[in-house]
């Protein structure tokens, strides 16, 4: 046939045909199986060298007149046969995506995570909050020879605070330390004022253990020494302390006490942290909890250092770190510290 | 020391509720430690006197107007008796004869005893209050002064500002002077600065009047006789320890005080034979001892039924001597705990006629004249100059000199206004006379200690604000710990505090005969010992988690080692782990992999590569906690460490099945070489090569050195090395193995050609042919 000699039944016929086409296509699509089967009908179909293209192909071959209605039956055929591809494709890959899917509802995979221990993790914080009010952090030996552990502090030989902290001595008369203090005494020989440090480290004591007792123990005792200081500023420093551990309604209160290496001595409690101060069985009712010693230096033992106690005043105070941690964290028993079950110090 | 608040009330008035008196005790320094309330049935219980007895239990007893007929089962009752009596249970109008039980006294079921001064229908509920309450005082060492009840009342005194009431210790004497009675003699003053004595004739021995049995049984004293508790009575009233002696018992009327000689016996009161040392002060009559004076008398001596004169002691001993001879006998006494801490010898003629004055009203003993009172090394009142501006110094708030005075006459301190000078200054003060009761008093700090605590630690501020120097020595040492906390659990290591106190049997303890560090005196064989490292108290742990089922196990601890060195002790900082088990967690989608050495080997090379740390040399030496397939680490030939596999001994010994594997480093001789502040280098930003390398070598040829040599011989270009795989079987010569290498070529400069990755390459490959024997594999 001459193309040039196509007519407008021609075209008609063409149209129909294209009716045909995409009756087949429909059924060709509905009865794919998978995105594969809607690939292939799309090649078929849809590619550069597909049925449709074919048809774009031969639209030359129609009279000028026609060309315009029928290229656009071609392009509505297209749009409509994409479109239907499209639609097939997403299904399949929905149902594909449903075939495949993981159980997001399964736990996922953890690595291993260590702790620091719960003692460290409060060590930490005591010294970050000293930190904070400028205060250093100084160490010093365990094993202390009797002067820096009772002379140095005023606790000379046949002095009843001896009794008070029952030591364990090794040969040649030296002792494990009952305090850090010794740590102070040695700093103050070594720098002059001002001075603020605190001193944490691992002490002993001959207590038998109980829930609240153990023989080894960690403590940090502070110092500051200046020209100027009064109780006023140790009660200030211990009062800013507890409301930065435990929240700023914390509140402290002082007694008088006895420690030989200060004057005048006190021991502070801490507002109970559980009842807020009303009473309760940790505070046995009072709405307090005694933390530890405190006062202000002994003009004895600048005068043993080398200060004139004439010039400078200062504070010294200590505290049970697992005391500490004992109210912060909750734990009943202080022998947890030393068990180190596992399943204790992963909860850190 | 324990005391009553009705005993108090009796020195001292004041508003507070017992609760509240709790209080203030402890704010005042003075610490109850527990209180108990004591209930007794003396509610409506009034004096009765026996008119006579009617038929057996029953009794006609006049309870004032008029007379009732009353049984009484447990025990007979004398004619004109005195007895108690209490309304009968079951609420009827009716009496009952009290006995101790039924008062509620004691469980003794006798009757109790009416002293002669009560008269029938007298109550007895203000002698002996129905409800009192007992404070048990935690005294810190310093306040003798409060080992007695008036001493209590004193600082109530000065707190409340109500007068003190001091009990009565006025005395009718009669018959002969003292010291014609008795010589007294004192050889040793140091010991026994003060004896002062009195002789009581004619005394009944009986029990104690209803208060005074009531009051005693309260604080903890057990009732003797009336002699033992009158003595008993006036040292928790007042604090002066007192002894009474049989005075038909004392040879040749004689009393001698001298120091003991080693080798010398003597049987105290409880029947215990103490042999002597040196020094000990000793009451002697003409021939014996007859007590350990300041601690305990003896029984020789002893007031007993038979007794009718008393000779009674109240003496000043040095409180050196008593606390030393205590100690070396081991006793420790009402008395001794009071003369250690210090007694006040000046106020002993008030003790010792206080219990005069009660033996003759309680005993209806006759005080014979005159005190005869040796006081051979007087003891002055000390003077204490104290600056009024000392207050605002130390404590941070300023009383009026009105205040302070006030303060100084409740505490019972004498002060006289002075000015005093000090380095051209003139200050106004006081020159304080300390009464020597108060022999924690000696300079002006603790005057001050005195103010602030009568005033109140409350009434002190809260200093907000600090003057803070900028610059101070920082602690690297601390940051660098915490640094090494930090790497060890990124590492999945979870951190233990151990008991550094060890069992003496530990066995790790053989690898250190010489150098353990004993306790002289544990608490038990349990805790015997400082652990000589860390490794003791790891395996420890490790077994304790084993055995609570934890078989998953990444821990380490820094802490010390204790050792004893040539001269002195060693501690040195240790950074020790071990681990058990599987290397990760379980999990559904993975695959546990059980530890293994070079899951430790890799973690101290990286802790080494994490710090900066170059050069750590690893060498195969067994070392005595691990096994042979061991390593120990070395910086600069210094052995600083050792890692591996536990020793098959210790891990038996500690039941640890399966593989653990350890390793320890001294981080006293490491931290030194860590880099304080790092560098940074660019990063290369032109493209890198990879080059796969397998030689095969010798089974016997260490292939960590082939690895340090290539990285060498790959020259400034060879930026990354990785061992892929190491094979010995199959698909090599027999006594041979292959080492898979991956390099990484990067120059900072620019691209790499291909030429010059190659040649690196043959480089490598011609001298590991040369220096190994290794042969390139397909
Ligand atoms: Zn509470």
């Amino acid at each position: 046939m001459n193309p040039g000699q196509m007519t407008e039944f021609a075209v008609d016929d063409q149209i129909e045909e294209l009716q045909g086409l995409k009756q087949e296509f429909l059924e060709e699509v509905k009865n794919c199986a998978d995105l594969k089967d809607v690939d292939r009908v799309r090649t078929k179909y849809l590619s550069k060298k597909g049925l449709l293209q074919k048809r774009f192909s031969l639209l030359g071959q129609v009279s000028p007149d026609a060309r315009p209605l029928l290229g656009k039956e071609l392009n509505s055929l297209r749009s409509e046969l994409s479109h239907q591809i499209q639609a097939a494709t997403d299904r399949f890959q929905k149902v594909r995506m449903q075939h495949e899917k993981i159980d997001l509802t399964l736990p996922g995979f953890q690595q291993k995570w260590g702790r620091k221990h719960p003692i460290t993790k409060t060590l930490d914080e005591i010294k970050d909050i000293f930190s904070r009010m400028g205060f250093t952090v100084e160490e010093g030996p365990e094993i202390e020879n009797d002067y820096y552990n009772f002379e140095a502090l005023n606790i000379p030989e046949g002095h009843p605070a001896r009794e008070m902290q029952d030591s364990f001595y090794l040969a040649g008369g030296w002792v494990l330390r009952t305090q850090t203090s010794p740590v102070q005494i040695r700093v103050m020989e070594s720098q002059s004022p001002p001075i603020r440090m605190i001193a944490p480290g691992r002490c002993y004591r001959k207590d038998t253990p109980d829930a609240t007792h153990f023989p080894v123990f960690h403590q940090v005792e502070g110092l500051a020494v200046d020209t100027d200081l009064t109780f006023a500023d140790l009660k200030g420093t211990i009062s800013a302390f507890a409301k930065r551990l435990f929240g700023p309604d914390m509140r402290i209160r002082f007694r008088p006490s006895y420690f030989p290496f200060t004057e005048p001595s006190a021991e502070y409690d801490f507002s109970c942290i559980i009842c807020k101060g009303k009473g309760c069985k940790a505070c046995k009712g009072s709405g307090w909890l005694d933390i530890a010693g405190a006062g202000m230096v002994d003009p004895e033992v600048f005068k043993d250092v080398g200060y004139d106690p004439e010039k400078y005043t200062g504070f010294a105070w200590g505290m049970g770190v697992e005391r500490i941690a004992m109210l912060k964290y909750g734990i009943s028993d202080i022998r947890y510290f030393y068990e180190n079950d596992l399943r204790f110090i992963e909860q850190s | 020391m324990k005391c009553t608040y009705h005993w108090l009330k009796e020195f001292v008035d004041f508003d507070f509720s017992p609760e509240q008196l709790a209080e203030k005790l402890t704010i005042l320094g003075l610490e109850v430690d527990g209180t108990e309330n004591i209930h007794r049935n003396t509610n409506g219980a009034i004096v009765g006197e026996v008119v006579e007895t009617v038929d057996g239990n029953l009794y006609k007893v006049k309870t004032g107007r008029r007379t009732e007929t009353i049984e009484f089962t447990s025990g007979q009752l004398q004619k004109n008796q005195k007895v108690v009596l209490q309304p009968a249970k079951g609420g009827t109008r009716t009496f009952q004869i009290s006995t101790y039980e039924s008062l509620g006294l004691s469980d003794e079921k006798s009757v109790v005893f009416v002293e002669e001064t009560l008269s029938p229908g007298d109550a007895i509920n203000h002698l002996v209050p129905e409800t009192d309450t007992v404070y048990d005082i935690d005294l810190t060492p310093n306040r003798a002064d409060c080992l007695s009840v008036i001493g209590i009342a004193r600082d109530i005194s000065a707190l409340t500002g109500n007068p003190l009431r001091n009990p009565d210790t006025k005395i009718a004497e009669s018959g002969t002077a003292t010291a014609e009675l008795v010589r007294i003699g004192i050889e040793a003053p140091e010991g026994c600065p003060r004896y002062a004595a009195r002789i009581i004739r004619d005394v009944k021995i009986g029990p104690s009047p209803i208060w005074m049995h009531d009051r005693l049984t309260k604080v903890g004293l057990r009732t003797i006789n009336n002699i033992v508790d009158i003595t008993n009575y006036v040292l928790t009233e007042l604090g002066y320890p007192l002894h009474a002696f049989d005075y038909a018992l004392l040879e040749d009327k004689q009393i001698r005080v001298r120091l003991s000689t080693k080798g010398e016996q003597f049987v105290t009161l409880d029947e215990k034979l103490h042999e002597l040392g040196d020094d000990t002060v000793l009451i002697c009559d003409g021939k014996r001892i007859v007590a350990l004076g300041g601690i305990m008398g003896g029984q020789n001596t002893e007031v007993s039924e038979q007794t009718r004169d008393v000779l009674l002691e109240c003496a000043y001993f040095g409180p050196k001597f008593i606390s030393r001879s205590a100690a070396q006998l081991g006793i420790s006494t009402e008395a001794s705990v009071r003369f250690s801490r210090g007694v006040d010898p000046n106020g002993i003629p008030n003790g010792i006629d206080r219990a005069a004055g009660l033996m003759a009203q309680f005993a209806g003993g006759q005080v014979q004249k005159d005190l005869l009172d040796q006081y051979v090394l007087p003891i002055p009142s000390p003077l204490v100059n104290f600056r009024l501006a000392s207050i605002p110094r130390h404590l941070g708030i300023s009383l009026s000199s009105t205040e302070v005075e006030e303060l100084f006459t409740r505490l019972g301190l004498g002060a006289k206004p002075i000015e005093s000078s000090t380095n051209g200054k003139t200050a106004t003060g006081y020159e304080v006379e300390i009464p020597t009761f108060r022999p924690d008093l000696t300079r002006e700090i603790d005057l001050i200690e005195e103010i602030s605590r009568i005033t109140g630690y409350d009434k002190i501020p809260e200093n907000y604000i600090a003057s803070v120097p900028l610059l101070s020595h920082s602690n690297s040492k601390e940051q660098t710990l915490n640094e090494v906390r930090e790497f060890m659990t990124g590492n999945g290591y979870s951190e233990t505090v151990t008991n550094s106190m060890i069992p003496g049997s530990e066995i790790v303890l053989k690898y250190f005969p010489e150098e353990t560090v004993r306790l002289q005196n544990p608490i038990s064989e349990d805790m015997a010992v400082l652990r000589p490292s860390l490794v003791a108290t790891l395996v420890r742990v490790a077994q304790f988690n084993l055995f609570r089922q934890n078989e998953d196990l990444k821990i380490f601890e820094i802490g010390s080692s204790y050792l004893c060195g040539d001269s002195s002790f060693l501690e040195n900082l240790l950074l020790g782990g071990l681990m058990f088990g599987n290397a990760e967690n379980a999990h559904w989608d993975h695959k546990s992999r059980p530890i293994d050495f070079f899951d430790v080997k890799g973690l101290i090379e990286d802790f080494f590569r994490r710090f900066s740390i170059p050069g750590a040399q690893y060498s195969p030496k067994q070392t005595w906690a691990l096994d042979e397939s061991s390593l120990v680490v070395r910086l600069s030939e210094d052995e600083v460490g050792f890692l591996g596999r536990l020793n098959p001994i210790v891990q038996q010994e500690y039941d640890l099945g399966g593989e653990c594997f350890l390793f320890e480093l001294n981080l006293d001789k490491i931290i030194p070489n860590f880099v304080q502040t790092k560098r940074f280098h660019s990063v290369p930003r032109f493209p890198w090569v990879r080059r796969d390398l397998s030689f095969v070598v010798d089974i016997e040829t260490p292939g960590g050195k082939l690895f340090e040599k290539i990285q060498e011989w790959g020259g400034t270009n060879l930026k990354d090395i990785f061992i892929f795989d190491v094979y010995s079987g199959q698909q090599v010569p027999i006594g041979k193995k292959s080492i898979a290498f991956s390099l990484t070529f990067q120059a900072n400069e620019r691209t790499l050609t291909e030429d010059e990755v190659n040649e690196a390459v043959d480089q490598i490959i011609r001298a590991a042919r040369n220096e190994f024997d290794a042969v390139l594999r397909g």
